[in-house]
């Protein structure tokens, strides 16, 4: 496979510098250098708790926030230089599922809107309203959820609305921070064989962020780890699970509390 | 030994759509130095449960509360005025969001302070002794220091045993933790409930845990309820249950999560979903997601069926 | 979703806010119809007179009746009133959004001239203002507007400052919404809740702000029949006849409490976590 058809993250470093009264000012090395790379159809798993530098490295990755150093790059260009038109086209290209399903839709709009409004902006040639009731049907939604409002919709539909806005576009590549994080288990698993699904689908690629091993196990292709900002380990999914080298991977696979435990 | 005795516990929200039944005739019994799971999705009506135990179902805007709950020989539900002395002293709730159950502008210390006021008749440095002798047991570095802090300069984990430390202040027979540690990372969480078991092994407690991950209540729980839609579907020791559920609404937890621990989606996962509160529902309130569902199942609501001493389990199924 | 107990005291609230404000607006519209006599005519024949007869408040000291001056008098409160309010949400609102939305140096600009401007006690202020430009209805809604903008102008930006950190907005920004429509589609919008109950509950306060620089001689100018330039008129008479206080006084205190009502009311509906309530998301009470 090509360079030019991953997303290749590369010594990517974030700090930030944090005042602390009057003169004090202390920098937080969020990110301190990390590189991987995500190829169409696969799901690279981003694992480690919090603090660990995790959302940072995909919201650098999205283009909301500018690395202190290293790069981000797509299709052999550096994403960091993108302004305005092709920014555009990289977002139609790299999408974004965000970890609470109640801040993520903007309460005052309907689910229709919600789900059409990357199209209007990317300059969708096509019946909206066609590509809005396909796409509702894909995520498992009725057709009567476009004119509903979020604050109508359950904790798992909003995800699903979520998902529907993301893939509205066709993008090549979404960026899943922590989808399940807030859902229960029976609608979790709902969304990881929907999320699966359209990955094999329409060759998807996935970066999945999560703390979450359980979802890894469900979903991952690749596991990168990370600890307080550096990546700690990176092997792939059957090798991790059978094997995971850092003490901090240990620690996170141990602290899954498994029902076998007791019996 | 039965410490704590719940009959037929109802509470009921009034809401512009109607009536919501959110606890709808549970009962249950917490044996002495055991623990005992409540387990559901959210929704079920686990958190309410634990508020109106604790006598605090008016406080979150229930209308009509119901049933008995039999402590000391005495039904707190006869004589609310009971529960002044009860509550925090004997029994003690977690509650579930631990960032916001702590007043933001009070130093965790003073927190605790207030309440061992209430409760216990200490002098000025006594109590200053107990608060940093409490924040040492949960676990907490440098209990002294950490008394003089406030919430936010704590973080999630550190919130959460201080939350502990205030339901242990008064030394109760009981607790109720409300789904301790769910928001916080998996090893923190881990750490937590180790915390937890550690104390109430050395302090024949007896608890009551709400979790919505039978992972935790596995490796917690003696004894567990499985609620569904404001009801009991299930109840019994933890281990039976586990190796062999008998309720549909069981059987298909427990399917879901070896599912996802052998990474093997060729499960079929059910459109679940939690009937809208508003329905009134005269059968079992899990028929309209059972696979096994029958017209009887629709209509009337199963009887919990007494299979041993320990278990029983409320399904038409089984005892046809 | 409220509780049943919740609903029916905060319609209370509302509906009696909305009924005396109704009924003000309604008494502005008609005034000529239901005064008994033009409000600048004198007779001072019957001057001083108390309420009775013809004359259901009583007279001044010119004769001219009290209740029609009264009557006429909402009319100018509640247009001063109305007019500062919508003029001081523009600008406050615009303001706000500015400095909220680009942070930065602009925003400590603005920040720092609110505080310039909220640093003088509000009617000091107005005071000097008018004293260098002279009275008048339009000089005084322009002064008022220059005391009430910075509050508004914190609200907005506070209200900016917090959307602008929420989920949607980082995801309208990656579907390639422009700035602007950013700003007018997903920010605006979830900034009004506050701004409307604010903003209603300050017309009350406008009110009282109005009153108090027409009773100085500073705002509306005799013989405009303003509850504040009857309240100067009744200062010098107070014990020989109080009914030139009461009346003017009656009205201000009902307008001012129908506004507030209606503030405090729309406050409990838009803001969900003042009212006491159940979260109930998809017909599940939570746990």
């Amino acid at each position: 496979m090509s360079e030019h058809e991953q997303i290749i993250v590369q010594d990517l470093v974030k700090t930030f510098t944090v005042r602390n009264g009057l003169a004090k000012m202390f920098t937080i090395n969020a990110v301190k250098g990390v590189s991987f790379s995500i190829k169409p159809g696969e799901t690279v798993a981003l694992i480690g708790e919090s603090g660990s530098g995790k959302t940072t490295v995909g919201r650098m990755i999205l283009g909301l926030l500018g690395p202190s150093s290293g790069e981000v790059k797509y299709k052999g260009q550096s994403v960091q230089s993108f302004r305005r038109d092709k920014l555009r086209s990289y977002h139609k290209a790299v999408q974004a599922v965000f970890q609470d399903p109640y801040s993520s839709l903007n309460s005052k709009m309907r689910v229709g809107e919600i789900i059409t409004e990357p199209l209007r902006n990317f300059g969708y040639k096509g019946d909206c309203g066609l590509r809005l009731a396909e796409l509702l049907q894909v995520v498992g939604l009725s057709s009567d959820f476009a004119a509903r409002y979020p604050y109508q919709c359950s904790g798992g539909q909003k995800q699903r609305v979520a998902i529907a806005r993301a893939l509205a576009a066709e993008p090549e590549f979404i960026v899943l921070d922590e989808p399940l994080s807030s859902l229960d288990i029976t609608v979790q698993t709902q969304i990881i064989a929907l999320l699966n699904s359209l990955k094999s689908k329409h060759r998807i690629g996935y970066l999945l962020i999560t703390h979450d091993l359980r979802v890894v196990k469900a979903m991952a292709d690749q596991v990168v780890v990370m600890f307080r900002g550096d990546v700690v380990e990176t092997a792939g999914k059957a090798e991790f699970f059978a094997c995971p080298q850092h003490f901090h991977s240990r620690a996170l696979m141990a602290a899954v509390p498994s029902i076998d435990g007791l019996l | 030994m039965e410490i704590l005795r719940v009959n037929n516990l109802k509470t009921y929200f009034k809401t512009t759509h109607g009536t919501v039944k959110a606890v709808d005739g549970v009962s249950f019994s917490l044996n002495r130095g055991e623990t005992l799971g409540i387990v559901g999705e959210s929704g079920v009506g686990k958190s309410v449960t634990a508020h109106t135990v604790m006598g605090l179902a008016r406080n979150i805007g229930a209308g009509i509360v119901d049933g008995e709950v039999w402590y000391e020989g005495k039904d707190l539900f006869a004589d609310h005025g009971l529960y002044g002395q009860v509550r925090g002293a004997k029994i003690a709730l977690i509650p579930q969001e631990a960032g916001t159950a702590l007043n933001p502008v009070m130093t965790v210390g003073d927190q605790l302070g207030e309440v061992l006021s209430v409760h216990l008749a200490l002098s000025g440095s006594e109590k200053q002794q107990r608060i940093v002798q409490l924040l040492g047991l949960v676990e907490l570095p440098n209990p002294s220091q950490t008394a003089r802090l406030y919430p936010f300069q704590l973080s999630g984990g550190a919130l959460q045993r201080v939350l502990l430390a205030i339901a242990l202040s008064c030394g109760p027979e009981i607790i109720i933790a409300d789904e301790p540690a769910s928001s916080l990372d998996t090893t923190i969480q881990a750490q937590i409930l180790g915390t937890i078991r550690d104390i109430k092994r050395k302090s024949e407690l007896s608890m009551i845990l709400i979790a919505h991950d039978l992972g935790v209540i596995s490796q917690n729980c003696d004894r567990l309820l499985v609620m569904y839609g404001g009801r009991v579907m299930e109840s019994g020791l933890t281990s039976e249950i586990l190796r062999q559920p008998l309720h549909p609404y069981t059987i298909e937890l427990l399917e879901i999560y070896r599912c996802l621990d052998e990474g093997d989606l060729g499960c079929d996962f059910n459109k679940g979903y939690l009937p809208s509160s508003y329905e009134d529902v005269p059968g079992c309130a899990f028929a309209g997601r059972c696979r096994q569902a029958r017209d009887r199942c629709r209509t009337e609501r199963p009887a919990p069926l007494i299979i041993n001493d320990n278990r029983t389990v409320s399904c038409h199924f089984l005892s046809a | 979703m409220l509780t049943g107990k919740g609903m029916t005291e905060i319609n209370k609230t509302i509906i009696s806010g909305g009924v005396i404000i109704t009924l003000l607006i309604i008494v502005a519209i008609i005034a000529p119809l239901i005064s008994p006599s033009e409000p600048l005519a004198q007779n001072l024949s019957a001057s001083l007179s108390s309420p009775g007869g013809s004359a259901f408040f009583g007279t001044d000291s010119l004769g001219r009746d009290i209740f029609s001056r009264v009557v006429y008098g909402s009319r100018i409160s509640l247009t001063v009133g109305i007019t500062v309010l919508t003029l001081t949400l523009f600008l406050g609102t615009f303001l706000g959004m500015l400095a909220g939305y680009f942070g930065g140096v602009l925003d400590s600009v603005l920040m720092r001239v609110s505080d310039v401007f909220m640093s003088f006690p509000p009617l000091v202020l107005a005071m000097i203002v008018m004293a260098f430009i002279g009275p008048g209805i339009a000089n005084l809604v322009g002064v008022l507007v220059i005391i009430r903008w910075p509050q508004f102008a914190r609200l907005v930006r506070g209200q900016v400052i917090s959307v602008k950190g929420m989920a949607y907005v980082d995801a309208a920004r990656i579907a390639g919404t422009h700035p602007l429509k950013i700003v007018l589609k997903h920010i605006l919008p979830n900034c009004f809740a506050p701004v409307i109950t604010y903003g209603t509950m300050s017309v009350g306060a406008i009110i009282i702000d109005e009153t108090a620089l027409s009773f100085l001689g500073l705002g509306i100018q005799p013989p405009a029949p303003s509850w504040g330039v009857m309240l100067a008129d009744a200062k010098n008479y107070i014990a020989a006849a109080p009914w030139l206080v009461m009346f003017p006084g009656l009205a201000m205190i009902v307008t001012v409490l129908g506004f507030n009502l209606l503030g405090d009311g729309l406050g409990y509906l838009l803001n969900p976590k003042q009212s006491e309530r159940i979260e109930v998301t998809h017909g599940n009470i939570k746990g």
